[in-house]
């Protein structure tokens, strides 16, 4: 072997790179030569440095924040993720809210139509109670409202009225119907 | 028993948050090791280490083979570091030539005598091949590094660098024959 030859497999021998017949022959040349023994050396002991040139742990506190920042910064875009999901589910929230006002209109317009024809079909209906017997729409018992110790609350007089102003206005929260005071006042004695 | 790094790997892909946390935990010395190394200070290497783990996440879809994690988070890592190092210092100014050894830090590098300055001796030559390593051009420091300090096979450097083996061979060559004649020059100086 020559110095040539050892110095080209050199690095391979530092790495321990070598079959064991190779090996046997380099060695064979370094304990004949000194300046390739030198050279192998000075790379043996830069490999053994560089091996020991590692930065020194920068501790378990780094640690656990580092892997803490990590995991948001991941889980943030995993949410970034999720965020175009919930834009999606907004978008077609969005879109029920649409679809639900297009009811809510159309329901408008069902009421105002039927509180046209309602009203409509009530003259007629006026027309046959003035011409017949009146019928009986509701028939409600106006009696007095007591407490528990006998004081009167509501008198009979004040039930009948506020039944009369509900058929007339509307029990609250309903709508309400014009109907002949009179009409009804007969049609409940 | 803990799982292997392919089946963490692989549940990370299937959406598993905590197999990528315990990936994380296994490569993060690592990661942070090379990136000290190349950056030489903790604040850039602290800005590699999460990054690197940041686009480690991002970029999962593109490993192909669960078995090459090691390199792909070794490539994410050191292509931030090479961004990172020459943001921080522009290009390296160093030649690319592959000049023969000098004589005098042959002789400096083989005094393995066992003397109480020995250790004096060994920190201030540590020094020496950090700043040397400094010097080198990002490819050729990351080989070495990777190769020599961190204890990388060639083929999972290839397999990092996504280059032929007899490129690494090369580079790590150079590299190391550039340490020594940095480190003469500079040991010279010092006479
Ligand atoms: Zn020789």
């Amino acid at each position: 072997m020559t110095c040539h030859d050892a110095l080209t497999l050199l690095e391979d021998y530092v790495d321990q790179e070598l079959s064991a017949g190779t090996e046997a022959q380099l060695k064979k040349h370094f304990a004949e030569c000194a300046g390739c023994r030198r050279e192998f050396d000075s790379a043996l002991l830069l490999k053994e440095l560089l091996g020991q040139h590692k930065p020194r742990d920068p501790g378990e506190d780094y640690w656990s924040e580092t892997t803490a920042l990590i995991r948001a910064r991941t889980t943030e875009s995993l949410r970034q993720s999720t965020r175009v999901t919930d834009i999606t589910a907004s978008r077609s929230l969005e879109r029920g809210a649409f679809t639900r006002s297009l009811v809510s209109v159309a329901a408008s317009l069902v009421v105002l139509f039927s509180a046209i024809l309602l009203g409509t079909g009530h003259e007629q209906r006026l027309a046959r109670i003035n011409a017949t017997e009146p019928p009986v729409y509701i028939a409600a018992a106006l009696e007095e409202v007591v407490d528990s110790d006998n004081t009167v609350i509501v008198t009979r007089d004040e039930n009948e009225r506020l039944t009369h102003g509900m058929l007339l206005l509307g029990a609250p929260g309903s709508i309400g119907r014009f109907v002949s005071p009179m009409v009804m006042a007969s049609s409940t004695d | 028993m803990d799982k292997g790094i392919p089946e963490l790997v692989q549940d990370f892909l299937d959406g598993d948050q905590r197999a990528f946390e315990t990936l994380v935990d296994r490569f993060k010395r690592k990661i942070y090791s090379l990136a000290f190394q190349v950056l030489g200070n903790h604040l850039d290497a602290d800005e590699v280490v999460q990054e690197t783990f940041v686009r480690v996440y991002r970029k999962r879809q593109e490993l192909k083979d669960v078995r090459y994690f090691s390199s792909f988070v070794i490539r994410v890592a050191t292509n931030y570091a090479i961004d990172l190092l020459r943001k921080r210092k522009g290009h390296s100014g160093i030649p690319d030539d592959t000049g023969s050894l000098p004589g005098e830090i042959q002789l400096d590098l083989s005094r393995r005598v066992k003397t109480p300055s020995e250790d004096f001796e060994k920190k201030r030559l540590m020094e020496e091949i950090f700043r040397a390593l400094e010097q080198l051009p990002p490819r050729q420091k990351l080989t070495a590094i990777l190769h020599d300090v961190e204890g990388y096979t060639k083929s999972e450097i290839a397999q990092t660098f996504d280059c032929p083996e007899a490129t690494v061979r090369s580079n790590l060559h150079i590299a190391r024959t550039k340490i020594k004649k940095i480190l003469k020059q500079r040991l010279k100086s010092k006479e």
